[in-house]
């Protein structure tokens, strides 16, 4: 720094006087001296190894598969269709059932199956309705005029079909003696019935010939995914998702994802839109084995109906078939998207 | 692939090496003054030693190094390192982040005074080389943060020329008014435009979408391009080149002028680059890539999958056009300057405004120096720059031409916190001129107070 005009002007003076060589020398030692140099921004080391999109606080969602399942696929052992199946259910069920919850009154399925003393107690409800209710009498004496008629050729002898829904109702109404006799009939049937109920619908398969995702997005979910052994992963990636179940009936679900060993159970309520399924966790293996083709196959156990609500068959524009459970799966990437340029 | 982004390297090194420095500008015995008004001349002919006999590096912009390149366990990573947050990352953007670099490395250069002493020609062949990028902070806050939305307007262009131009500046009322004009002969070298003038991303969790319209131009003789035969998708580097001559020819003045207002105040004015190349279609490859692609997941059913393309971003995949003939302006820039000498002209106080011209915007430059010539054959300048209204720069520089040697530098990187690579880390411009050059024959009678009684000759 210069003080004073004089010392200004011995500087010049002196710069101007000296001979070249030294000039440039001081010169140079002031460029030195007043430059600040940050080693740490060395540009000729600089790491491009870990560019990602986003940091370990990030959380990416990635659609991947939407199963459709339509009600000809829900079908029992011998075929029937799951609608039909709990169709004649909703007859031999009586209106107030053991069980309730915010979507209603239901059976449980596998009690109907195993429970003894549960079908009794239903049965006796049915019974006690049919006294009561000129309603459910005239249901339960429609199906046995459809079904059952041969059934009753020695409760009702000489009483052709045609007739036999009209004088059921009215023996089964006028005399007493008979109706008990009717009844024991009427629960044996519905105790079949019910107790023949299948819990476990034959497994759902599909096949999918691969994931439309390029090699490079898949890159991106899985390179820097933490491994196993990693106690606190933050680099992970899960499969998770929900399911649209229209079904009157809630069910536990088994999706098994080959050729990787993932595989998850969900319980899905029913008339749910959104019944969220359990985050499961992939690695890079899974996943890049899931892109190149794989094969879901999905175990339905039914557990609790919920009689009245209906099986509804209805389609969806173009006359597409409305599915009864769409399960959406999605990825949840968390931390860093890895990228590479 | 290599060979692609080789040349871009060294497109880009040529600008690391070597482009208007306004420290430079009221140096006056410099021989590269007249390169920012051609009004200009220096204090006595000359003939440049070659290749070195006027470097100029020019970087400006709105963003310095460290709001790019981060300091992490000693070593240097970008902003879009897993180990840089967000947050981190994004402070410092801009809404169009915008950098310019502007180079210019004298090949041949010579000048001389005409009998009077006043008229001034000089003949110079240069390489220049200009590169200028804008990206848009919404790029970055996909990039860090996975944010979707529309990104517009990024890209970068680049291109580099041969300039050969004849300058010739002389007196009018009576001495008050200095006009140069110097015409450039221009042969193009190869030039490279990428823009994407729409990126919008969707990263939902029931779709991932991308919507892309962007555009390439790479013009290099001998251009070619093989696109994927199943897809008729090419990249940028799978384009060829083979260069033997120039891809495209052009035309350009710079003009200036010089103006007495008083004895000791002189304003000075020049528009420099007015011209254009015209660059050849059969050494461009063009491309667009226009993509709309999204993947909502598969969907499956008892009838089976659909299936369909695989989903990507996409990004830098083209697909061939036809190529035309494209006729591009140069940076064109204003310089505008005011200096008062005092003490017999031996101290100068200058002023500059100057703005350039750079594809995504213009970038404006106003610079106060202080210019200490005790003797004639010695220049010591100091300035300050302040960039588009923010950002400052301080310069020194230092001219030196005795009898037997013409030297200039002239910087603003001296007394700023830089690289070991000499590039500034906080300061969002940057300016390097050096050239080197042998005196040669009749000195100037411009400046009075430098005219001395053996020069009259």
């Amino acid at each position: 720094m210069f003080y004073s005009s004089e010392s200004f002007i011995f500087a010049v003076l002196t710069i101007t006087s000296m001979p070249m060589k030294k000039l440039c020398s001081l010169i140079l030692c002031a460029a030195c001296s007043t430059a600040c140099v940050d080693m740490e921004y060395d540009l000729s080391n600089i790491n491009t190894d870990n560019i990602a999109i986003g940091d370990e606080s990030s959380r990416f969602e990635v659609p991947l598969l939407k199963v459709l399942v339509s009600m000809d696929e829900l079908n029992g052992t011998d075929g029937d269709a799951i609608d039909e199946i709990f169709n004649e259910a909703d007859t031999w069920l009586p209106s107030q059932l053991p069980n309730q919850d915010e979507n209603g009154m239901y059976v449980l399925v596998q009690q109907l199956v195993g429970n003894e003393d549960y079908v009794d107690h239903v049965l006796s409800g049915l019974l006690d309705q049919m006294a009561s209710d000129s309603e459910k009498l005239d249901q339960v004496a429609s199906l046995l005029q459809e079904k059952y008629y041969d059934e009753f050729s020695s409760l009702l002898p000489g009483v052709s079909v045609e007739e036999f829904k009209n004088e059921f109702i009215e023996l089964y109404s006028d005399n007493e003696l008979l109706r008990q006799r009717l009844d024991e009939k009427i629960e044996e049937l519905a105790r079949g019935y019910l107790t023949g109920l299948e819990v476990s619908l034959p497994a759902l398969t599909y096949s999918v010939d691969r994931i439309d995702l390029s090699d490079d997005v898949v890159d991106m979910l899985v390179e820097n995914l933490d491994g196993k052994e990693v106690s606190e992963p933050k680099n992970t990636l899960h499969m998770a998702g929900t399911i649209d179940n229209r079904l009157p009936v809630s069910i536990t679900a088994s999706p098994v994802f080959t050729p990787t060993e993932v595989a998850f159970t969900a319980e899905i309520e029913a008339n749910n839109d959104a019944n969220v399924l359990p985050e499961t966790r992939l690695f890079a293996d899974d996943l890049q084995s899931i892109v190149r083709g794989l094969t879901i196959e999905i175990a339905v156990n039914i557990n609790k109906y919920y009689p009245g609500k209906g099986f509804d068959r209805g389609t969806i524009g173009d006359e597409k078939v409305q599915p009864q459970l769409t399960i959406n799966l999605h990825l949840i990437k968390r931390g860093a998207l890895k990228f590479d340029i | 692939m290599k060979k692609t982004y080789l040349l871009l390297a060294a497109l880009l090194l040529a600008t690391g090496l070597a482009a208007q420095n306004p420290t430079a500008y009221f140096m006056e015995g410099s021989t590269f003054r007249s390169q920012f008004n051609p009004a200009f001349a220096p204090l006595r002919g000359y003939i440049n030693l070659p290749a070195i006999g006027g470097l100029n590096v020019n970087l400006s912009g709105n963003i310095a190094l460290d709001n790019i390149f981060f300091a992490r366990d000693g070593k240097l990573v970008t902003l879009l390192d897993s180990s840089v947050t967000p947050d981190q990352a994004l402070r410092n953007l801009k809404t169009n982040n915008l950098m310019g670099l502007d180079t210019r490395i004298n090949l041949l250069g010579f000048g001389k005074f005409t009998k009077n002493h006043k008229n001034f020609w000089s003949f110079d062949i240069n390489i220049r080389a200009n590169e200028s990028m804008n990206l848009p902070k919404s790029l970055f806050e996909f990039l860090k943060r996975g944010d979707e939305g529309s990104i517009n307007n990024f890209g970068a262009a680049t291109e580099a020329y041969l300039e050969a131009g004849f300058n010739y500046s002389f007196p009018l009322l009576n001495d008050r008014l200095y006009i140069g004009v110097r015409g450039k002969f221009l042969a193009g070298i190869a030039r490279a435009q990428v823009n994407y003038d729409q990126f919008d991303v969707s990263l939902r969790q029931d779709r991932w979408a991308v919507v892309t319209k962007g555009t390439i131009d790479m013009t290099v003789d001998g251009a070619s391009v093989e696109p994927d035969p199943e897809t008729g998708i090419f990249e940028f580097g799978d384009i060829d080149y083979k260069p033997r001559k120039p891809a495209g020819y052009g035309f350009a003045v710079d003009l200036g002028a010089t103006y007495d207002i008083l004895p000791n105040l002189q304003a000075s004015l020049a528009v420099n680059d007015l011209g254009f190349i015209n660059w050849d279609k059969n050494s461009t490859v063009s491309g667009v890539s226009t993509q709309e692609a999204e993947f909502t997941g598969v969907a499956v059913s008892g009838s089976g999958t659909e299936t369909a393309p695989d989903f990507d971003f996409e990004m830098m995949k083209f697909t061939q056009t036809e190529s035309k003939n494209t006729s591009k302006m140069l940076r064109a820039a204003v310089n505008a300057g005011l200096e008062y000498e005092v003490w017999n002209h031996r101290v100068g106080i200058g002023l500059l405004y100057s703005a350039r011209f750079w594809e995504y915007k213009t970038m404006h430059n106003i610079t106060g120096s202080v210019n200490f010539h005790p003797t004639r054959w010695f220049t010591l300048t100091g300035s300050y720059s302040l960039l588009n209204n923010r950002g400052s720069a301080v310069g020194l520089g230092l001219n030196l031409c005795p009898g037997w040697i013409n030297l200039f530098v002239a910087t603003d990187l001296l007394l700023t916190k830089h690289t070991p690579q000499w590039v500034p880390i906080k300061q969002s411009s940057a300016n390097l001129t050096l050239g080197l050059g042998i005196p040669l024959g009749k000195r100037s009678h411009r400046i009075a107070a430098y005219v001395r009684e053996n020069d009259r000759k």
